[in-house]
């Protein structure tokens, strides 16, 4: 053992790499009519991993002189990554099963994609933050455009690779600014360099590169142009792993700069940050209504979640970190519960409009009980999870005197129970097209849809154990209120 | 360390001294007379058809993207050579992991076949 | 014998160092213009080797093909190739109109840099490396990797499809094989600890490389005929196919540079074979510097034997036996070496 490296604190990330690997060697010998299994060894393997990380219960150490953090943060994330990757390695089931090609690259790249996030949050460094950065979204843009025989997913593909690589410069453009004027990558050195000096026009432009790169893989508002095509043409379990990981992981990461880095700076960036919240609440929802695809509905809704869980930044507080970890949870459940309905309806009727869902209620009861509370939730009506995570997200910002900010963000919420409540409407109230039977839903999914299901209504009534752990992780991470 | 740097731009300048140079013979002593036809793009005395400059086939490319993943690993390979016999066998067995990684790659290529010239 | 030109080299030193202290320059001058004339020295060597090397060619090559070869100017053709030199330089240079100009031009010169540039680091005999650069064989692969660039130039800026298909060859060929041939490297690099080429030839004092590299020097053997894109490896320059590759629309000196580039990246891929497994200049009875002449003319007539002896394979072989054969063997190979160092030296 090399002095001072001590790898079993990787452990969780070596894991992973392993199970990544270890499905491409197995896609290779298996023959090609069985790959498909290859599914259920993804979700056992990362089952075992979740299961590592309770050991780092508290840990809080690094990697290297800080190159790489091992907290309660970034454990934090790291399962809520992998909850993610189970649910969407499990809605993904039925899609990899009718592909018929690459199959177990499939799962291989998700869990290539978790690893890259796991990196992503756990960095300490610049340099290891884009290194994880780049493996999540190289990851992703071969998953965005699997369907390579569909016209839709490789368009998707290449918008995906275009603008990320776009956003991907502007980013590294920051980053370079930021190591030029303070000589180092390591972001709590960052923080201590800049703690004496004062603003300089070079860090004002690097501050805004990282703002507007991590805007881009956070989809916010005015960088979220390519998210809804982006989501509409990738295949819908990866729309949600996109939609759901990708976004918690970029903003994690920009968590960790923003507030471990540039505390010294925030009142020049938190103004930013507001405008591009409230940019990003507005323009999300009300670009949503008249959507008629329910992926790009989902879309545009999950951007404006970005800009609900900005709400959490803007506060500068453990309080609004607390509040951020709440929310970004139970949006994982929220969100791939919706986007699971979405796949079980698809793979099945082959359609994402919202008015192929009428009457749904008749055809597949759990479906649409299921869409109905993921809807409502992310809606943030009570007594779902939603709420509860919606609620301290205000609470915390009015705690800093940004009242209307916080009336702002409920406007915006009734904005989105009407279109929520719109598909809510067709799948209830709407008779079922002439002709079609009740739609079948594979085991898997029944299983993780209940689950998502039970989660969002025990987290909305009982939601202590999870937002005591939330606030506790936050408060390691950020023991201020000021 | 420089000054055998500066050794070796002392080459670089000799070599493009002596291209330069013996164009610059040939350009005075060589007869200068061009017409159209010597001009022509040789195409064994064929006229040229379409253009030349266009898309080309795809398996070149893979074989240039295979070839960058193994060009990393030699710039990594050569220092843990050099100093080989000075490290432990841990570092053997990790460099070992990392070439594995590397040749599951390759296998996957080869089982996926970029490397077919098809 | 043994130090003639290193005998050489001093008189010129003391020569260069009066000439600075007379022009009152600073000292690290004297080293500069040391280099210079070495580089000066190391080209008239290289340009005079590839004119008897072309003529060697030639006449080996019809030997083998039980013809006569040159044989009207100078007695038995000896001096033919002068002859070609006087021609190329009386040659008409004609840029086609289609040609992207300034790339078709450039290109010639860049391909004798690298070219010249690897002699740098050749160590000619004891004590005769110009530069002796402490990551010399790394240097090399370096540099001779640079000479790709110049051909996709060529093949492009003609504007040419025989070029342009010529080129596209050269590059996944050159591309393809420098992972087996450093990788055959790695072997001799793990034994020697040393980038260095002194290190590297001092190491084989008492047994040469290729005893305990057998599979590393078959492998580098192979791969370098492919870099140096000679038979059975010339696809890129196949002339029955497409004429001559990214050659086609050269004329005159440009032309000549071409060649004069093969031929001298022959001569330095045949040193670098004669340095790494053959034991470098070191040797009994002879002098240092002409047991190097005797290895590296024993690699180059090997190279030429293999050439002319061995028919053109085609591009889909090619890829294979590299991709599917060389690397795979080359890769084991360092495991092999690895093991067995480890095992010998103890832990």
């Amino acid at each position: 053992m090399i002095a001072g490296i001590d790898f079993s604190l990787l452990t969780v990330e070596i894991f992973t790499a392993a199970l990544g690997l270890g499905l491409l060697i197995i896609n290779l010998i298996v023959p090609g009519n069985q790959r498909s299994a290859t599914g259920y060894l993804t979700v056992l393997g990362l089952l075992g991993i979740l299961l590592v990380t309770l050991s780092y219960e508290g840990v809080e150490k690094t990697f290297m002189d800080g190159m790489y953090i091992i907290d309660p943060f970034a454990t934090f994330f790291k399962r809520l990554f992998l909850v993610a990757a189970i649910l969407v390695t499990i809605s993904s089931l039925p899609f990899v099963k009718k592909l018929g090609y690459n199959e177990g690259d499939f799962f291989s790249l998700l869990v290539f994609a978790t690893l890259g996030m796991m990196v992503l949050v756990s960095a300490g460094e610049l340099i290891t933050l884009y290194l994880g950065l780049e493996l999540m979204t190289i990851s992703f843009y071969i998953l965005v455009s699997f369907k390579k025989k569909d016209a839709k997913s490789c368009e998707a593909g290449i918008k995906y690779i275009i603008l990320s690589a776009m956003s991907s410069a502007l980013l590294l453009y920051g980053l370079s600014l930021v190591y030029g004027l303070t000589k180092t990558t390591i972001i709590e050195q960052i923080a201590s360099t800049l703690a004496a000096g004062t603003m300089q026009p070079l860090m004002a432009l690097g501050i805004i590169f990282l703002l507007a790169g991590f805007g881009f893989k956070i989809s916010l508002v005015p960088f979220h142009m390519w998210a809804p095509d982006v989501y509409e043409g990738a295949p819908t379990p990866i729309t949600a792993f996109l939609a759901v990981a990708s976004k918690a992981a970029a903003l994690a990461a920009f968590v960790r700069i923003f507030l471990i880095g540039f505390p010294a700076y925030q009142e020049y960036w938190i103004t930013l940050v507001i405008v591009l919240s409230v940019l990003t609440m507005v323009l999300g929802n009300l670009v949503a209504i008249p959507q008629t695809n329910i992926k790009r509905l989902l879309a545009y809704s999950s951007i404006s979640q970005a800009g609900y869980l900005l709400l959490g930044i803007v506060a500068f507080s453990s309080m609004g970190i607390g509040a951020i970890l709440f929310f970004s949870i139970i949006y994982v459940f929220t969100n791939v519960g919706a986007f699971m309905v979405v796949v079980a309806l698809s793979t099945s009727t082959g359609s994402h409009k919202i008015e192929d869902y009428s009457g749904l209620y008749r055809r597949a009861p759990l479906l649409a009980v299921v869409m109905l509370f993921c809807l409502l939730s992310l809606a943030g009506l009570p007594p779902l999870a939603g709420f509860v995570g919606k609620l301290y997200l205000f609470i915390a910002v009015i705690e800093k005197g940004y009242i209307w900010l916080a009336l702002l963000a409920v406007l915006m919420s009734m904005v989105s129970v009407y279109y929520y409540l719109l598909v809510v409407k067709v799948m209830f109230l709407k008779e079922p097209p002439q002709n079609s039977g009740i739609i079948k839903v594979p085991n898997g999914l029944q299983i993780a849809m209940v689950f998502s299901l039970i989660l969002i209504i025990v987290l909305g009534i009982y939601p202590k154990p999870l937002s005591d752990l939330a606030m506790s992780v936050a408060h390691t991470f950020f023991p201020f209120s000021f | 360390m420089l000054e055998q740097f500066t050794s070796i731009g002392i080459f670089i300048f000799v070599g493009l001294g002596f291209a330069v140079s013996s164009l610059l013979v040939a350009w005075i002593v060589r007869p200068k007379r061009p017409n159209p036809l010597k001009m022509s793009t040789y195409e064994c005395g064929l006229e040229t058809r379409g253009r030349t400059w266009i898309q080309f086939k795809v398996s070149y490319f893979l074989y240039a993207l295979v070839f960058l993943v193994f060009d990393v690993e030699v710039v990594f390979l050569i220092p843990w050579a050099v100093e080989f016999l000075k490290l432990p066998w841990i570092a053997f067995i990790e460099m070992f992991i990392f070439i594995g990684i590397l040749v599951v790659g390759l296998w996957y290529v080869w089982k996926e076949g970029a490397l077919e010239w098809k | 014998m043994e130090s003639l030109f290193i005998n050489i080299g001093n008189l010129c030193r003391e020569k260069v160092v009066e000439l600075t202290e007379v022009l009152n320059l600073p000292e690290a001058f004297a080293g500069y213009f040391m280099v210079l004339i070495y580089a000066i020295a190391i080209l008239t060597f290289v340009l005079l080797n590839a004119i008897v090397l072309v003529y060697l060619e030639r006449k080996i090559a019809a030997y083998l093909q039980q013809r006569l070869g040159p044989n009207r100017v100078g007695p038995r053709g000896i001096l033919q190739s002068l002859a070609d030199v006087v021609k190329l330089l009386g040659k008409e240079d004609i840029i086609p109109r289609a040609a992207d100009k300034w790339i078709f031009r450039l290109a010639a010169v860049l391909v004798i840099v690298p070219t010249v540039m690897v002699y740098a680091v050749i160590p000619f005999g004891k004590d005769m490396i110009a530069v002796d650069l402490n990551i010399g064989i790394f240097y090399f692969i370096a540099i001779s990797s640079t000479a790709t660039i110049a051909l996709l130039m060529a093949g492009w800026g003609s504007n040419n499809k025989y070029s342009l298909l010529g080129s596209m060859r050269v590059v996944a060929q050159m591309v393809s094989y420098e992972i087996p041939l450093v990788f055959s490297m790695l072997g001799v690099i793990m034994i020697a600890g040393s980038l260095q080429m002194s290190d590297i030839v001092a190491a084989q004092k008492d047994m040469w490389f290729i005893v305990f590299q057998p599979v590393a020097f078959l492998i580098f053997i192979i791969a370098a005929t492919a870099e140096l894109n000679r038979g059975p490896f010339d696809l890129p320059e196949g002339e029955q196919e497409i004429i001559a590759g990214p050659f086609t629309e050269y004329s005159g000196m440009r032309y000549a540079l071409f060649f004069t580039a093969e031929y001298a990246n022959l001569i330095s891929t045949s040193a670098i074979a004669a340095t790494l497994f053959l034991g470098g200049p070191s040797g009994p009875w002879l002098p240092s510097w002409m047991w190097f002449l005797i290895k590296v003319y024993a690699m180059i007539l090997f190279f030429m034997w293999i050439r002319w002896t061995i028919p053109r394979i085609r591009i889909d072989h090619l890829m294979k036996l590299n991709w599917k054969f060389l690397v795979p063997l080359s890769l084991v190979n360092i495991f092999v070496t690895g093991v067995a160092l480890k095992l010998f030296s103890g832990w």
